[in-house]
């Protein structure tokens, strides 16, 4: 039974699927280093893949390279929390938490925290075509209702 | 007894048959409708960009040199396995310059100049291609999270599995029903060639079904099948088959040690003449100006469709970079089965490297089932009719969905070929305009066969105005082009001039349509008898 709730979970939560899903990880060297390594889930090296570490506080690009042709990076580890990024190009990114250094990520004042702008994603362009869909569709029952009352009229009172 | 069973499964056959056939016709009338827009995705795509009214290049005679220069004074753009995707390739004229992590850059493969491509601000071949597959009925992970992600194509994927299950049940309806075909009513004409069509085309219908499902379903969910298979250890199938399909290659190391190239023609001649069956499609250079410099010939051999020139298995010239000597040749035939089965069900699909008369018959196949559809629900919907006081007064939902569906796509098409030469190409969110209008476009139908009582006449207005829009896009397509068709012509451009053709032709014929076919239901049962008596005659 356990099996076969896990097997409906699974087709229902289509987790990463189409064949070439990039992948990234990150070693620690142990000598104040990380190794970065980027591939696709095939096991092909993701040469050329920008990797780029991002501050989780300022959203500030700290470091951004493209990946070699043996598909790894030695980067130094930094001292604030941030995240690595595998960019292969739109709709194509893998993202994982940074490691800590030795002695632990350094705190960050919360307060000089970047305010992020809440910027609405929706264009016009979406906002007008909903705004008509909407329309389009109430007239649609609107008739129909309408409609079907005066063809039962007809029926009822030939 | 047996009489009684026979009967009881007959009976069950038929509305097996019927309830599937009714739910899944609009969708696949949606897939088989747009899908024919997708066969001619290597035209259309040319005719919807400015940037590609250019003539065809003879790939023997571009001069790479300069756009690689250029490309590798580009800061961002990698400098390794730059890949150049040679004109005519889906037919694209321009010369594509890419990296598998980067944004693409186009040139004229003429002038060597880079070309204003129009980018994102272009998306008709793409959206019509996308509309085949349920695309746009994905929903965004940002707002809905993973699991509707792929909701749009999850439902045409269960779609095409729900309609091989009517292709199966309409199968054994044939072998197990004598159908005789000699009824006068509409609804006899109907089934007749409901029958008939499927009759001719069911099994190039089913295996594209079977292929779609595969594309939407199997790619998708897959995740189950992964980790059974690895008992737990994978979720995705791309790792399992990955390898096989892919087989990692590993980077050749540069020797650091800046040497001249062989010209790219030169080595795309030598190509020629190790592998001429080969039509060549992309190239990748390694290394470029080092002295360990490769160049990959990559293309398709039309001596073996359906084992090549798509996705997995492209036939492969792999010459050295300073004096053109041959490195390796990997034939069509090198791979193994697993590829070729993979390979074949994309190749079924996709029609990579087909030419043009191959698409055009795939293109009537799929339109002849996309009139058995249509003849399919007119059965269905002739089957629900009642009638009250000596007349039929027909108001069912169903019957004006699915006019809206079927025939309101036409005028709703249309409008987007005339938006897209409409629409200024510098408009902000122009493709957001052009799809919304396309959308409401699509409701304003629904709504007018909601609103005309009379559904014949609704149809012949909305067959007339789509076909005005498709005569009408071709004229704007020229117009705002300030082009004349000789122009394209003499220039070399036919697979433009050839969309504007088509269009005007499809126009016409559903003019031609719209002013021929019944008014009223009382004409239309005569029209009906009228096709038969001329066809008997």
């Amino acid at each position: 039974m356990d099996r076969f709730i896990k097997l409906i979970v699974l087709t229902l939560l289509p987790v990463s699927i189409y064949a070439h899903t990039l992948v990234v990880n990150a070693i620690d060297n142990e000598d104040g280093t990380m190794n970065i390594v980027g591939e696709f889930t095939t096991g092909e090296a993701a040469s050329g893949a920008l990797i780029k570490l991002i501050a989780k506080d300022s959203k500030k690009t700290i470091f951004e390279k493209r990946l070699p042709d043996d598909s790894e990076l030695t980067v130094v580890i930094p001292k604030i929390p941030y995240t690595i990024i595998l960019d292969g190009g739109p709709g194509h990114q893998a993202t994982i938490d940074g490691i800590a250094p030795k002695e632990g990520f350094k705190k960050t004042d919360a307060t000089k925290q970047i305010p992020q702008v809440v910027d609405s994603k929706v264009s016009t362009a979406v906002k007008v075509s909903l705004i008509l869909g909407f329309i389009l569709l109430l007239l649609t029952i609107f008739i129909n209702i309408y409609n079907t009352n005066r063809l039962i009229r007809t029926i009822k009172n030939p | 007894m047996k009489e009684k069973t026979s009967h009881q499964f007959k009976q069950r056959l038929i509305r097996i048959h019927a309830a599937a056939g009714i739910t899944f016709s609009l969708l696949m009338y949606i897939a088989l409708f747009f899908g024919i827009f997708a066969i001619y995705l290597p035209y259309i795509q040319a005719w919807e960009k400015p940037s590609r009214h250019i003539q065809l290049a003879d790939i023997t005679k571009i001069n790479y040199e300069n756009v690689v220069d250029q490309i590798l004074q580009e800061p961002s753009f990698p400098k390794n396995n730059i890949l150049l995707t040679l004109p005519g390739v889906m037919g694209d004229p321009a010369l594509k310059v890419s990296h598998r992590f980067v944004k693409p850059i186009y040139f004229d493969p003429f002038s060597g100049e880079k070309l204003k491509d129009e980018g994102t601000q272009s998306h008709l071949a793409s959206f019509l291609n996308e509309m085949h597959y349920g695309k746009p009925l994905d929903f965004s992970e940002e707002y809905f999270g993973k699991t509707l992600k792929y909701f749009g194509r999850l439902l045409f994927g269960f779609m095409s599995i729900g309609v091989m299950l009517v292709v199966i049940s309409g199968l054994m309806m044939i072998i197990y029903l004598k159908y005789r075909n000699t009824g006068k009513t509409p609804k006899s004409y109907f089934s007749k060639m409901h029958i008939k069509i499927f009759t001719w085309i069911f099994p190039v219908f089913f295996i594209i079904t079977l292929s779609g499902a595969f594309m939407n379903i199997s790619l998708i969910s897959s995740a189950p099948m992964a980790d059974m298979l690895t008992k737990g250890e994978q979720k995705t199938i791309d790792s399992i088959i990955g390898p096989a399909l892919f087989p990692r290659v590993e980077p050749i190391k540069p020797f650091n040690e800046n040497v001249a190239m062989t010209p790219i023609n030169e080595l795309i001649k030598k190509a020629k003449n190790i592998a001429p069956d080969i039509d060549f499609q992309q190239i990748t250079l390694i290394n470029w100006k080092d002295k360990s410099a490769r160049i990959e010939l990559k293309g398709y051999n039309p001596y073996y469709p359906f084992l090549n020139g798509g996705v997995f298995n492209k036939p492969k010239v792999v010459l050295n970079g300073l004096d053109g000597s041959l490195i390796s040749y990997s034939k069509v035939m090198d791979r193994s089965w697993s590829v070729y089965v993979a390979e074949a069900i994309f190749f079924l699909h996709f029609l990579f490297g087909v030419d043009i008369f191959t698409r055009t018959l795939t293109a009537l196949l799929m339109a002849a089932g996309a009139v058995a559809v249509g003849f399919g629900v007119l059965l269905w919907l002739e089957k629900q009719t009642r009638v009250f006081n000596k007349k039929v007064e027909f108001y069912h939902w169903m019957g004006r969905l699915s006019l809206a569906v079927i025939i309101g796509s036409l005028p709703a098409t249309a409008l987007m070929f005339n938006l897209q030469w409409l629409l200024p190409f510098d408009l902000v969110d122009r493709v957001h305009w052009q799809q919304g209008l396309f959308y409401n476009a699509w409701l304003a139908t629904m709504f007018w066969s909601f609103f005309r009582i009379n559904s014949y006449i609704a149809a012949k207005e909305l067959l007339a105005l789509g076909g005005v829009l498709f005569v009408a896009s071709t004229f704007i397509h020229l117009g705002v082009l300030k082009i004349t068709p000789l122009y394209l012509i003499q220039n070399g451009m036919g697979n433009i001039i050839s969309v504007d053709i088509a269009l005007f032709i499809f126009g016409v014929v559903l003019i031609y349509i719209a002013k021929k076919l019944p008014s009223n239901r009382d004409k239309a049962h005569n029209f009906w008898k009228i096709k038969k008596e001329i066809k008997n005659g």
